[in-house]
Formats: C-alpha cells, sequence, structure tokens
C-alpha cells in the first residue's frame, strides 16, 4: 500500500536499514577478516559463506521493515557502485557511510541545517582527498604489486603469479582469466595480436600441422569487405605472386567460394614459394569491428579497405598493403606478430587512446579503450586459475579477477600507507580548517568527518579481537606512517611492514561514503509505492 | 695510428676485455666475422670457421674467469665459453634470421645469466638462461626497430636497460621483461646511440646530435647544439678514479671528449681524425689517464685505427 513518511519518522528508518546492512558487511574489513552466511533462497542447500563486502551487498536485496529497506538499498546502491567501478573496498565504504550519516543525523536533529552541512561535508571530503593525493606513493616492482595484491586476495599462489604478471601489463595489457584444469595458478605470454575469427575455409589449412598456418615475412589485406567475384581478388594475389613476396594474409568478412578457388590455385601453383590465406576480421559488432581493423591498419602500416567507404579490393596495389614478420591462423583464431607500420605514427596514436582513456568516465567505454590499447602493447597473457573443485575454481576466478582490477588502479594511480592510516594521517589539517571556520555548521561537518576517519581502523582492529583504546593509544604515540599490523597486534611502520591499501579504492571509496551520506541526510520524506510484499525475516538472494 | 689488413669490411663493434690492462685483449664485430686481438688492438685473428657478419659482440663481466663471449650473427647468438676457440648456437626465430643491432650482457650474469639482444625489426629478444635459449619479449614496445641498447652498471639493483629505437627511447626496469616508452621528442629521433652515465643522467645520440636528461628521462635537452651537429654514431665512457668519467661521443668523422659529466664538449684530437677516409662506427676508450685519453675506433671499411 503506498504511504508517505514525513519527518520525524524519515530519519530512524533510514539509519536502522543502514546500520542493519553494514552490520552485515563490517565483519569482512581487514585481513582477519569474519565470514558471513547467506542462506539459499530455495531448497536444502548449504549456506554461501563469503567474505567479500560486495557480494554481500548484493545478496541482500529487501529489509521486512519498509522505511529500513530505503536506507538499506540506499547504501546497497552506493556499495554496488563501489564494487563494479573499483573492484574493492566496499567494507571501508560501508563503515564510513555509516558514521558520517549517524553523526550527521546527530546534528541534524539537534538543529543543524542538513543542507548547510552537506555542502560543508563535501568542502571537508575535498581537502581530505587532497591531503591523500599527497601522501601515494608509486608503487613498481613484482614484490610490491605481489604484497598488494596478497592484501586483497589473501591467496598467496594466487598473488604471487599476478605480481608477476602485472610487472609485465602494467595498466593496459590485455588479461585474460580462465578457470585452469588442475590445482595451480600458471600463465602464459601470447605474442602479437590476435583475434577470433579464424581461417575462411579449412581447405587452406589443409598440410598445415593441427591445422595452424603460419607466414612469415607476410603481405596483409585489411578490410571488412565481401569477397564474391573471383576476378576481384586475382589482380591483388598475381601482383603478389609476381613481386615475389613469400605470404599474403587478407582479412576479408567474406569470401565466396569462387574467390577461394583462386587463393587455393595459387597456393598450389607456386609450389611452397607463395602461401596465401584468408582470415576474418576481428569485432564482435559493427563498431568494435571498424575499431580493430583501424588499429590492424595502423599496426601493419597497411590502408583499411572498408566496405562502408565504398572501397574495393580490385582498386588493392602492393603499396596499399601492410606487412608484418608473421602472421598465423587457425580454425578459430587469426594474429600477427611484429607489424611494420610506421612506429612514430603508433605511438602517436596510441598516446591519443590513453588521453581519451584518462577523461573517459563511462566504465564500459573505459574498458574498451584499455584494450585496445592492451592490443597495441605486442602481447597478451592468460592466466590459468586451478583449485581442487570446481566451486574453488570459480570462487578463485572471480578473485583473480577482482584483484586484477585493483592491481590496475595501484599500477596507474599508486598505494597508500594501508590499515586505515592513510585517513588517520588526514586529521591535522582538518583539524586546522575546523579551528579556522566560524559558521557552526561548518566545524559540526568537520568534526563528523574527523570522527568518521578512524572508522575503518576500528573496525579492522575490532575484526583482529584487538582492543582498540589501547590500540589507538599506541598509535598516537608513534611516528607518521606506523600503524598496527593487525595479524601480529604489533605497531609497525606500515610500509616496511608492507602493508598498503590502493590509492584508487581509498580515494573512490572516502568519495562514495561521503558524499552519498551527506545527499541521504538530505532525505526529508520517503514515498512507499504499492506493491512491497512484507516478511517477518531480513531477505537475502 | 695503426691499420689492420683487413679492408672492405665494416666495423659493427669493437669490445675489451674487462681486464684490457692486465690481458691486452679485445674483440671486433665485422663483417667479415669475429675477430681477436691480444696486444691491445695491433692485429688480429679471425675466431670464427668460416666468414660470417658478426654485427655485435659482448663478453661476460667476468671474462677472464669463465671466458664467456658472445656473437651475433643473422638468426643466432653464438656463444663460446672458452674465449672463442669453440662456439655453440642458439636460434633467435626460426625462418626470420632477424639481425642483432646490440647485445648486452648484464653486469649481474654470473647470478642472473641475463642476456638482452636488440634486433633491427624483430624487437628484443632475451635470455635469463646465460644464452642456452632466446625468447622474444616484446611487451610494451611500439617501436620494433632497435638501434641502440645499454644496461645500467647497476643492473642487479636496479634491473633497468634502455633502448634507442627509430622513434625514441624505451626502458625497462624489470630486467626486459616489458618496456615502457621514454619521454624522448620523436622530431629527433631514432636514437642510435646511448649512455647511462649516471642513475640519473642520460645522454642519447641521434642523426642531428648529442641529447641529455638529468633526470631518468623525464626531460631532454640538446647538448652544445651549434658546436656538435651530426649523427651521434657511439658514446664511450670510461670510469676515472680521480672524478668525473671520461665521456667520448664519436660523429661521422668527428670525436668530442667531456671531463665535466657532459656539461661541456670540445673537440678531440682534430688533427689525428683530419686523415680519415671513412666514418667511425665503433668505438671504446683504452684505459689510460684522464688527461691522455686514447681511443679504438672502427670503421665502415673495416679498419680499426688508434686514434
Amino acid at each position: 500500500m503506498p504511504r508517505i513518511v514525513l519527518q520525524p519518522a524519515t530519519y530512524p528508518g533510514l539509519q536502522s536499514g543502514i546500520r542493519q546492512l553494514v552490520a552485515a558487511i563490517r565483519p569482512t574489513l581487514g585481513p582477519l577478516a569474519r565470514v558471513v552466511a547467506i542462506d539459499h533462497v530455495a531448497g536444502n542447500k548449504a549456506p554461501e559463506l563469503l567474505d567479500d563486502g560486495g557480494l554481500i551487498a548484493r545478496r541482500i536485496f529487501q529489509l521486512p521493515d519498509r522505511d529500513e529497506d530505503v536506507g538499506a538499498m540506499l547504501l546497497r546502491h552506493v556499495l554496488w557502485q563501489q564494487y563494479e567501478l573499483i573492484g574493492d573496498g566496499v567494507a571501508t565504504t560501508a563503515v564510513l557511510f555509516q558514521t558520517v550519516f549517524d553523526q550527521g543525523l546527530r546534528y541534524i536533529t539537534a538543529g543543524g541545517n542538513a543542507m548547510q552541512l552537506r555542502r560543508y561535508l563535501e568542502q571537508g571530503l575535498r581537502l581530505i582527498d587532497r591531503e591523500l593525493a599527497g601522501m601515494v606513493l608509486t608503487f613498481e616492482g613484482q614484490s610490491h604489486l605481489t604484497q598488494i595484491a596478497e592484501s586483497i586476495c589473501h591467496d598467496p599462489d594466487l598473488a604471487q603469479v599476478l605480481g608477476e604478471v602485472f610487472d609485465i601489463l602494467g595498466e593496459f595489457g590485455t588479461l585474460e582469466i580462465q578457470a585452469g584444469r588442475g590445482r595451480d595458478v600458471d600463465y602464459e605470454y601470447t605474442e602479437g595480436w590476435y583475434w577470433a575469427g579464424g581461417a575462411h575455409s579449412r581447405t587452406l589449412l589443409q598440410g598445415c600441422p593441427q591445422e595452424s598456418a603460419r607466414l612469415d615475412r607476410a603481405a596483409v589485406l585489411v578490410s571488412d569487405l565481401t569477397i564474391t567475384d573471383p576476378r576481384a581478388v586475382a589482380p591483388l594475389v598475381a601482383q603478389a605472386m609476381k613481386a615475389e613476396l613469400p605470404a599474403l594474409l587478407i582479412i576479408a568478412s567474406e569470401i565466396s567460394d569462387e574467390a577461394m578457388s583462386v587463393l587455393m590455385a595459387a597456393n598450389k601453383r607456386s609450389e611452397g614459394k607463395f602461401r596465401v590465406m584468408a582470415v576474418k576480421p576481428p569485432g564482435t559488432n559493427i563498431h568494435a569491428r571498424a575499431e580493430a581493423l583501424a588499429d590492424l591498419a595502423l599496426v601493419t602500416g597497411g590502408k583499411l579497405f572498408a566496405d562502408a567507404a565504398g572501397d574495393d579490393i580490385r582498386t588493392a596495389t602492393l603499396p596499399d598493403l601492410g606487412y608484418v614478420r608473421t602472421a598465423w591462423v587457425t580454425r578459430h583464431l587469426g594474429g600477427i606478430i611484429g607489424g611494420q607500420g610506421d612506429p612514430r605514427a603508433i605511438r602517436t596514436y596510441v598516446a591519443q587512446l590513453r588521453h581519451a582513456y584518462q577523461r573517459e568516465k563511462l566504465p564500459d567505454k573505459r574498458k574498451k579503450l584499455r584494450e585496445r590499447i592492451g592490443k597495441f602493447m605486442g602481447g597478451s597473457i592468460t592466466l590459468r586459475v586451478g583449485g581442487m573443485t570446481e566451486s574453488e575454481i570459480a570462487a578463485r576466478r572471480a578473485m583473480a579477477e577482482r584483484t586484477a582490477e585493483v592491481l590496475r588502479g595501484v599500477v596507474h594511480d599508486g598505494v597508500l600507507p594501508g590499515g586505515g592510516i592513510a585517513l588517520l594521517a588526514c586529521r591535522p589539517a582538518l583539524k586546522d580548517q575546523m579551528a579556522q571556520a566560524s559558521d557552526p555548521d561548518e566545524r559540526a561537518a568537520y568534526h563528523i568527518l574527523l570522527t568518521a576517519l578512524d572508522a575503518p581502523l576500528r573496525a579492522i582492529l575490532t575484526n583482529a579481537g584487538i582492543d582498540i583504546s589501547s590500540a589507538l593509544h599506541q598509535i598516537e604515540q608513534t611516528p607518521p606512517g606506523y600503524g598496527i599490523d593487525a595479524r601480529s597486534a604489533e605497531v609497525v611502520k606500515m610500509s616496511e611492514a608492507g602493508i598498503y591499501d590502493s590509492a584508487r579504492v581509498q580515494r573512490e571509496a572516502l568519495r562514495h561514503a561521503v558524499s552519498n551520506a551527506a545527499l541521504a541526510l538530505t532525505v526529508d520524506v520517503i514515498v512507499h509505492r504499492a506493491g512491497y510484499e512484507q516478511d517477518a525475516t531480513p531477505t537475502s538472494a | 695510428m695503426n691499420e689492420t689488413p683487413f679492408a672492405q669490411d665494416i666495423v659493427y663493434s669493437l669490445i675489451l676485455s674487462p681486464q684490457f690492462e692486465l690481458d691486452s685483449t679485445c674483440f671486433a664485430a665485422r663483417q667479415s666475422g669475429l675477430y681477436r686481438s691480444t696486444d691491445r688492438g695491433n692485429s688480429w685473428q679471425q675466431m670464427l670457421p668460416a666468414p660470417t657478419a658478426v654485427t655485435a659482440v659482448a663478453l661476460s663481466p667476468d671474462f677472464a674467469s669463465d671466458h664467456t663471449l658472445f656473437a651475433a650473427i643473422p638468426g643466432a647468438i653464438l656463444c663460446s665459453r672458452d674465449g672463442g676457440y669453440s662456439w655453440q648456437s642458439s636460434s633467435l626465430n626460426g625462418g626470420l634470421l632477424p639481425v642483432v643491432s646490440a647485445l648486452c650482457v648484464s653486469p649481474n650474469f654470473k647470478h642472473d645469466g641475463t642476456i638482452l639482444v636488440g634486433t633491427v625489426e624483430d624487437g628484443v629478444y632475451l635470455s635469463t638462461h646465460g644464452g642456452d635459449h632466446f625468447h622474444r619479449w616484446n611487451f610494451g614496445l611500439l617501436d620494433l626497430n632497435i638501434h641502440s641498447l645499454v644496461l645500467s652498471p647497476d643492473f642487479a639493483r636496479d634491473h633497468r636497460a634502455l633502448m634507442g629505437t627509430e622513434s625514441g627511447i624505451f626502458r625497462s626496469d624489470n630486467y626486459g621483461r616489458s618496456w615502457r616508452e621514454v619521454n624522448f621528442p620523436m622530431l629527433y629521433a631514432p636514437v642510435v646511440s646511448l649512455a647511462l652515465v649516471s642513475d640519473d643522467m642520460w645522454l642519447a645520440g641521434t642523426p642531428v646530435g648529442l641529447f641529455c636528461s638529468v633526470d631518468k628521462g623525464d626531460t631532454w635537452e640538446w647538448v652544445d647544439e651549434y658546436h656538435i651537429t651530426g649523427p651521434v654514431n657511439q658514446i664511450a665512457l670510461a670510469a676515472n678514479p680521480d672524478g668525473n668519467p671520461v665521456l667520448v661521443i664519436a660523429l661521422d668523422r668527428q670525436l668530442f671528449i667531456s671531463r665535466d659529466n657532459g656539461r661541456s664538449w670540445a673537440d678531440f684530437k682534430t688533427s689525428a681524425l683530419l686523415v680519415l677516409q671513412h666514418d667511425i662506427n665503433a668505438l671504446v676508450l683504452l684505459p689510460g689517464s684522464a688527461s691522455d685519453v686514447l681511443v679504438l675506433a672502427g670503421l665502415v671499411d673495416g679498419t680499426v685505427l688508434h686514434i
């Protein structure tokens, strides 16, 4: 039944819903994370045991109380954004959000102005972000990357391999993660470009070992043309043979059987001195294909023959061809190694792609740009993640994908001292700002943020079973950069102990939490729609 | 000046034994083969059984004890572990016969077994097993046309390599397992010679002149552009126990020397070079005093000169 909830009833419901969701996720923060059991919807299946804050939030999609449900779903959306865009930091986001919301609520119910408070919370957020930016360390080297990977996945074998892989790949390299067959984690490096497509005809692969043809010093025709007339392709093949080119690779969308017969006849006639292969182009849709072919044309130094531009293979001449050191074709794949395009043009173009990538905000488009840049890097890595059981393999593979996403961010954005210390280190600047503020709403905002900054550390200590008061007291007695190693309960210098957090994860967690909590504090009315089904117990997926 | 009797034969590179002052041994990679001298470059002996173009040569840093050296021929790296008397071959890549333009052995070779090979069209090959086999490893390399390659003297710690290519410079900080672009202006490329004078100071030779960076490649300055004009084909440096290293650069038929870490350059051996009939293509500095620097130069006609 539809219902409108007005103040002062709005806030308690929101707050309670937020608290319940955070209570389910807080135990997962830190190296000694607890596990949350999620009931299965149907059947007698064992509960799902999760220590991933994002997945836990995803599983909780309705609370029985409608007001509480609004609060929980509001936070759930924020957490899912953090998870989808960044891949980590969900529990940090949750505890920061709750602290800001609770403290803000206390101020507002005592007479504070919610809109002004929001404005000053955003202002304080910018100050903290600048402080964090000043602490960022650029991270390179396999050992550092392995340390970070292990702090995310808590799987030493997986972390070791991921550290090695990202030491090679950097931010843009292409990484494909597959399920392995055994128990181990290993990787394979594939040189050059390759794409799903494969030979147009198995007949062209006859005689090739394992149906894989290799063409050395090949000329390449890059196109998305449909070649039906054998007289269209014959002149190009004849030119290539006359020029004594060792090989010709034709990339085309379709080649008719009649046109194919021209290619096969050329192979037969040349008695091994010349070889021509035809392969399907990359790209699963028109747009992706156009981009991929344009990139291929650049890297090989050839001209792109595009159907949309009205190009015709009949007009192709040898100067229009690209060149590669090696091309290879199988039934399902095509690839090139050592494109002979102009390196200056290639580097300029890649710089443009990188620039577009930096400016792009949409995750899907960023990913596509990253993949395009990755193609130019000269190779790709396939990571195979094994395990004892199928479910372990699936879970490990999902963790590998998450960790890989965070490592990309680390390579690009650097790291911060871990264990919640970086946020604590922002307090002096915030205190200075607070001392200069005269507006009570502004002072309140900074006070709220000061309280929030130690929330992640408190949650980590609680989960590790460490007494919070004595731990905080110990930290206060030490120089900057020191914190508590939750595993050993000792005070350590975080950088020397190798305890780091991804800078991007921390900064985005802070931004998502504070911005959205500040916004939530301005909610004055809840409107419930019809169709909400109440249940006696909290509901999970 | 002393010349060798071998003519019509390009000298691609020259290298001194790490203990040259004791053994007077040096090697020359030439179009006609690999040559060794045991008398400070005055006379030479062919070390390969048949004439084969050798485009690069490199010695193990422990050559005095392990007698290991490597020579590049089209499509393969030859390895000798007895000072050049017998050889084993490691193929670079089946049917393509990559042409080697640069060959570097790790200063920490005894422990890491690392050798990097730069090629004209195929990028970099890497061995981490003492040269037993090589893998092509071009990750991050947007330009496969390599002209020059140097390893950091502190390679064991910083794992750094620099590569000069047709379009500029690339660096690796992980033993050559991946490469990334250095901010060298493409306008002045290709980079045909390189030197790592110190951790921060890098020199790059191009067809138009010499460039210097003092911030690990972030920014570059054209060095003495009105004085040093022309292709800087070689950069050689020698340690000087008394102070700054001695730096010598070779243009086609000119030499310049710097004794103040590249801040200033002076014409070098000008009168001696007046009689040169051919361009300098290879250069090493002979050990000696900083005030009287001796140079061994290989020319494009195959002669090797003491200057």
